[in-house]
């Protein structure tokens, strides 16, 4: 086991201490560990925690490590069909979670472990090593893809993000974005872990006021929000208990609304921060609080140890950003993985468009094309397409948001058949999440198809 | 069956895609911990609330507490039903 990895299971005794999530229960720690002993999966098999934000999630989590075990977290309210589908494509040897229902899975081998159950495939032959970690890529490479990461690869990120911010014991996080997200997981839980700090874990639903109220009862000094969250809290004005730090991650943060937030009585230090689960996941950061005006549309310079390039760029110096980086993952998998996001040096394709300025710093250009935002929520429009595809009597499907930002999918049938699309429509509910629902569902001839 | 219980029922599952079978579904059951609904299912649950029981929930009340169980969100559609005069 790995120095990286025994950290994080020695820390798990000591983490009550310091961890709240506001739940009657707290797991005994030891006694999880013990249970996920006696599943007797082979090391390096993997297992998918479908459970909500809280203590419970992590403990479970650093058990699974603990066991050689893989721990892959998936969002609670992902479907059957999609966990279904996940468990073939990502060889997932046991599902554990508070509400699942071992009959949806025709399972024979299920159980309790803690509170929650466990469904155990038990043909499902190990296709990881045990310290590695999954984590879920389905909102930017689609459905049924992850990451192969190492524990050691999720600490050596979370610990860049802690020194860049100085983050250590002396401060205490509020984790309000989702555990299964890297964000919450790594940068927030598992910098928690190993700087010492406080964690206190809430939500959803997440509540401005009740947001603000936390900060001060509990005296939090360290916040991570998104841009959606950020935008709700300048639209409504809302004041926040003055907090050391505040990062904003996860989309663009327009340069209007960096000043903005900067100008807030509340905030002192501003991080703006970029990156994807493919390294790590953080990549750079823009200390907005003491950078130059002319920077506010740039997500800064890398962290230390992380170097950056961009290939071909056009006369506009326009290019995919490379990322090389120690924290990197080892390899994505899935079904529609056919090939590794790397160059032949070792960089990793980052998909993303960007222009770097003389000074190094980041200036975003655009996001592949495929990646929608909506509702807040990242999402792969292929993969919405592809479902539509799976269904018997489509043949085409075409997802784009429109210009008032709703999701409209597109559909051509076979042999130019009349859909029922309400049918159609409760086929796609089945496989995807609740943003990632067409609010529109349209049938176009076949004969538009083919022109 | 309380009529704002049961309404609450099929909300989760027509509008949030909830797997249970309606009769499975208990007014003590956690929305986060037994049903899974997360952050944006939230938005959901409340937008469809305030649609089919025309109320506007006010954002102190959009809280963990008032939307933890079918029972707590029938207790606040009740606080809004009689300040409002609508009936469940």
């Amino acid at each position: 086991m790995s120095e990286a990895a025994r950290k994080i299971i020695d820390s798990a005794n000591e983490l009550d201490r310091r961890i709240s999530d506001f739940s009657d229960f707290s797991p005994n720690y030891d006694q999880l560990q013990k249970e996920y002993a006696q599943l007797a999966l082979q090391p390096g098999s993997a297992v998918l925690i479908f459970a909500p934000n809280g203590i419970a999630f992590l403990f479970h989590w650093i058990a699974a490590i603990a066991n050689g075990y893989v721990p892959c977290a998936i969002a609670p309210s992902t479907k059957t069909s999609l966990i279904t589908a996940l468990q073939k494509s990502l060889h997932i040897a046991a599902i554990v979670g508070p509400q699942l229902d071992p009959a949806l899975y025709q399972a024979e081998n299920f159980g309790k472990i803690g509170t929650f159950n466990v469904v155990v495939f038990d043909k499902t032959k190990p296709a990881y090593e045990p310290n590695d970690v999954l984590i879920l890529t389905t909102g930017t490479s689609g459905q049924r893809t992850a990451c192969v990461h190492t524990v050691d690869s999720l600490v050596c990120n979370a610990s860049m993000t802690n020194k860049a911010l100085n983050i250590t014991a002396n401060d205490k996080q509020l984790i309000v974005l989702p555990m299964y997200h890297t964000y919450g997981l790594v940068t927030q839980s598992i910098g928690a872990i190993i700087s010492g700090c406080g964690l206190v874990i809430d939500g959803p639903p997440f509540n401005a006021n009740r947001f603000a109220r936390l900060i001060e009862k509990e005296d939090i000094s360290i916040i991570a929000i998104t841009p959606t969250i950020a935008r709700d809290l300048l639209k409504r004005d809302i004041v926040l208990p003055a907090v050391r730090v505040i990062s904003i991650g996860g989309d663009q943060v327009s340069p209007e609304e960096v000043t903005r937030f900067l100008s807030k009585p509340f905030v002192n230090e501003l991080y703006i921060t970029y990156g994807l689960t493919e390294a790590g996941p953080r990549v750079s950061f823009l200390p907005a609080h003491t950078a130059p005006v002319d920077k506010y549309d740039t997500v800064g310079i890398p962290f230390d140890g992380i170097s950056t390039r961009i290939e071909n760029p056009d006369v506009d110096g326009v290019g995919q950003l490379l990322v090389k980086t120690p924290s990197v993952c080892r390899r994505k998998v899935g079904s529609t993985i056919n090939r590794q996001p790397f160059t032949s040096d070792g960089f990793l394709e980052t998909g993303d468009l960007f222009i770097k300025d003389d000074a190094g710093y980041l200036r975003y250009v655009t996001r592949s094309a495929d990646i929608l935002f909506i509702k807040g929520e990242k999402l792969n429009a292929r993969s919405i397409d592809a479902v539509a595809q799976s269904h018997p009597h489509v043949e085409f499907a075409r997802t784009t948001i429109n210009n008032v930002n709703l999701l409209v999918t597109r559909l051509w049938a076979t042999d130019d058949k009349i859909l029922d699309l309400d049918e159609v429509r409760r086929f796609m509910m089945s496989f995807l999440r609740l943003h990632e629902v067409p609010d529109n569902i349209i049938q176009e001839t076949n004969a538009e198809f083919h022109k | 069956m309380n009529s704002i219980e049961n309404r609450l029922k099929d909300i989760l599952i027509i509008d949030l895609f909830i797997e249970l079978e309606k009769n499975k579904i208990l007014a003590a059951h956690s929305f986060r911990n037994d049903l899974g609904i997360d952050s944006i299912g939230f938005v959901e649950l409340k937008s469809q609330v305030e649609k089919q029981f025309s109320i506007v929930i006010h954002d102190d009340d959009f809280t963990p507490d008032n939307f933890s169980t079918i029972s707590s969100l029938t207790e606040l559609i009740n606080r809004y039903g009689k300040a409002n005069g609508v009936r469940g």
